[in-house]
């Protein structure tokens, strides 16, 4: 059997089931967006309608001010948990007693599932008997339901993700921190720099590519975000916590507008594309330096 | 003299502050789970109580009460189910692709390997439509297949793209060596090649049964109760009248036990699944 065919016998089954449950949605997904399909009418003719989806979703007040919350949770949150993780990393960069057992404790939020990390968190805000609360209150601040005013209910959402993502940042920094070379910090310690300058002109420089890598893909998983939303404030209260990526499910599966949840999906996934293919230029990058 | 004493204090002092932030980051990353986990041993009045009950007795009855008088047990066994057939069905599919992407040279092959990949980073609500549409269509609504199909979509491209990475990086020289004594490609892959990738396909297979677990989205707009998986049984305690939250726990801590202990055994590979192989441990 030549080479070629070879090939093709081993691309074959993943390639064909990628075509079935991967490419073929998506083009019926393109398809949706530029035609009417309501769910509850089933037996309704499906109109061909140019854009009509994407010029209501885009003059849609919702929409857009969903797209707002989108960008801004990303930007509160991959900042935040870029500098807490970064000075994690930095301080767990030494010998010290117990750390062999101490480091996969840091790492446990990471490891709950998303849902769970909602939930628990949902808990702990509440406004009756949450810990949160409790604590406040020893400081004399009043209790109350966090989740049920639409600036608090953000915070909550955010710091949640805070807890649940800065382990991510933390595993990755602290792999980058530990695969320094020795060299240029003996270096710099014999030309007598300051710890403050070898972390800004030797380290910082050089972990430049984990960096960026932790910030596109947070950035990406922020944007994705449901599982927490869904499970803490299913939005609200009103539509404070509503990312776009809730929104089109909320929208889609409460109306039953396909066509426009569709088009909703599509700017979603074309802005994830950006994003990814941002990481995938850097990764690219990365093997053909390596090369 | 007195600098001595001066810099001793000082760096006493330091490693004073190093560790009571190491146990109070300890404090912050813990407490939240094992308060979790605290609250699924606690009978129910315990957990209304306010200010917070600390110290209580321990009872077994919201885990009775899950297994016996809610259909946690079939969530359970759905999620099982689903994510080893998934995993399963995606390394014995991706290896193959894996293998003719990263011992073979053809044309466009590294833009093929990138498209697998970016289907992987897709956001699960652009899939989740269409599928959903696709399997009313198809009649399978509430049915196991259909999420095995919907959590194939992103098993397969990722272990695809991870095993190449894995296969890549063993030598060439031994597969080649095993030709010139007579065996074929694939018998010298398969004989030689294969066993050493055993880690790499343990890790890749429980990285895929993490996310096949946790997954909510698919579940949630494709399952309705037959195909309902455990994470989205933790809904069940949730009515317009109350939140049962000694259960809901009770579910959690089943849920999250298994994938807790699962990434600690991917530990070594948990950078370089989470990265898609961008970084390595």
């Amino acid at each position: 059997m030549s080479d070629g065919a070879f090939i093709c016998l081993l691309m074959a089954p993943t390639m064909i089931t990628l075509l079935a449950i991967a490419l073929y949605p998506l083009l019926y997904n393109l398809y949706l967006a530029f035609h009417s399909v309501f769910l509850n009418e089933p037996n309704a003719p499906r109109p061909f309608i140019w854009f009509d989806n994407f010029v209501s979703i885009f003059t849609n007040d919702l929409v857009l001010s969903s797209l707002w919350k989108s960008f801004l949770y990303s930007a509160i949150v991959v900042t935040v948990e870029f500098f807490f993780a970064l000075a994690i990393a930095v301080l767990l960069n030494r010998e010290f007693f117990g750390k062999r057992f101490y480091i996969p404790f840091i790492i446990l939020p990471l490891m709950i599932t998303p849902v769970v990390s909602g939930l628990i968190w949902k808990y702990m805000f509440n406004g009756e008997f949450g810990l949160i609360g409790w604590i406040l209150q020893s400081f004399g601040v009043k209790n109350h339901s966090f989740l049920s005013d639409p600036v608090t209910a953000f915070i909550g959402v955010v710091i949640q993700d805070i807890w649940h993502w800065t382990p991510f940042l933390v595993l990755l920094f602290y792999t980058g921190l530990i695969s320094l070379p020795r060299e240029p910090f003996e270096a710099a310690a014999i030309d007598g720099a300051s710890p403050w300058q070898v972390f800004k002109d030797i380290t910082v420089p050089m972990l430049k590519k984990i960096f960026l890598i932790g910030i596109l893909l947070r950035t990406m998983d922020a944007f994705k975000i449901f599982d927490e939303i869904y499970m803490m404030t299913q939005g609200g209260p009103g539509n404070a916590t509503e990312t776009l990526n809730y929104y089109v499910y909320r929208n889609t599966f409460r109306y039953f507008n396909m066509g426009e949840g569709a088009a909703l999906a599509l700017v979603v996934l074309v802005i994830i594309i950006i994003i990814s293919n941002i990481f995938i230029k850097v990764m690219k990058d990365k093997t053909e330096t390596a090369q | 003299m007195d600098k001595d004493i001066v810099g001793q204090q000082r760096s006493v002092f330091k490693s004073v502050m190093f560790y009571v932030t190491l146990g109070g980051l300890f404090c912050f990353c813990v407490f939240p789970i094992a308060w979790m986990v605290s609250t699924a041993f606690k009978h129910k009045d315990d957990i209304f109580s306010s200010p917070p009950k600390f110290i209580f007795e321990p009872t077994l009855e919201n885990f009775h009460h899950i297994f016996t008088e809610a259909p946690i047990l079939h969530y359970l066994q759905n999620t099982i189910i689903i994510s080893v057939i998934t995993t399963i069905f995606s390394i014995l599919v991706g290896v193959f692709a894996a293998y003719a992407l990263a011992r073979f040279r053809f044309r466009g092959k590294e833009d093929l390997a990138f498209y697998i990949l970016s289907i992987r980073m897709f956001p699960p609500i652009a899939a989740a439509i269409p599928i959903f549409l696709i399997m009313k269509n198809l009649g399978l609504l509430d049915t196991r297949i259909s999420l095995i199909i919907a959590y194939t979509t992103f098993n397969l491209p990722f272990v695809v793209w991870m095993l190449r990475d894995f296969i890549s990086s063993l030598p060439h020289e031994l597969e080649e060596a095993a030709m010139v004594d007579g065996k074929s490609r694939m018998g010298a892959f398969f004989g030689v090649t294969f066993p050493l990738l055993m880690p790499s396909l343990a890790a890749v297979s429980t990285l895929c049964l993490i996310f096949s677990w946790n997954e909510f989205l698919f579940a949630l707009i494709l399952s309705q109760r037959d195909a309902k998986t455990l994470a989205l049984g933790l809904t069940e305690f949730m009515t317009w009248r109350e939140i049962g939250w000694e259960n809901i726990f009770a579910t959690a801590t089943i849920l999250v036990g298994p994938v807790v202990l699962f990434s600690f055994l991917v530990q070594k590979y948990l950078v370089r699944g989470l990265t898609m192989g961008a970084v390595r441990q």
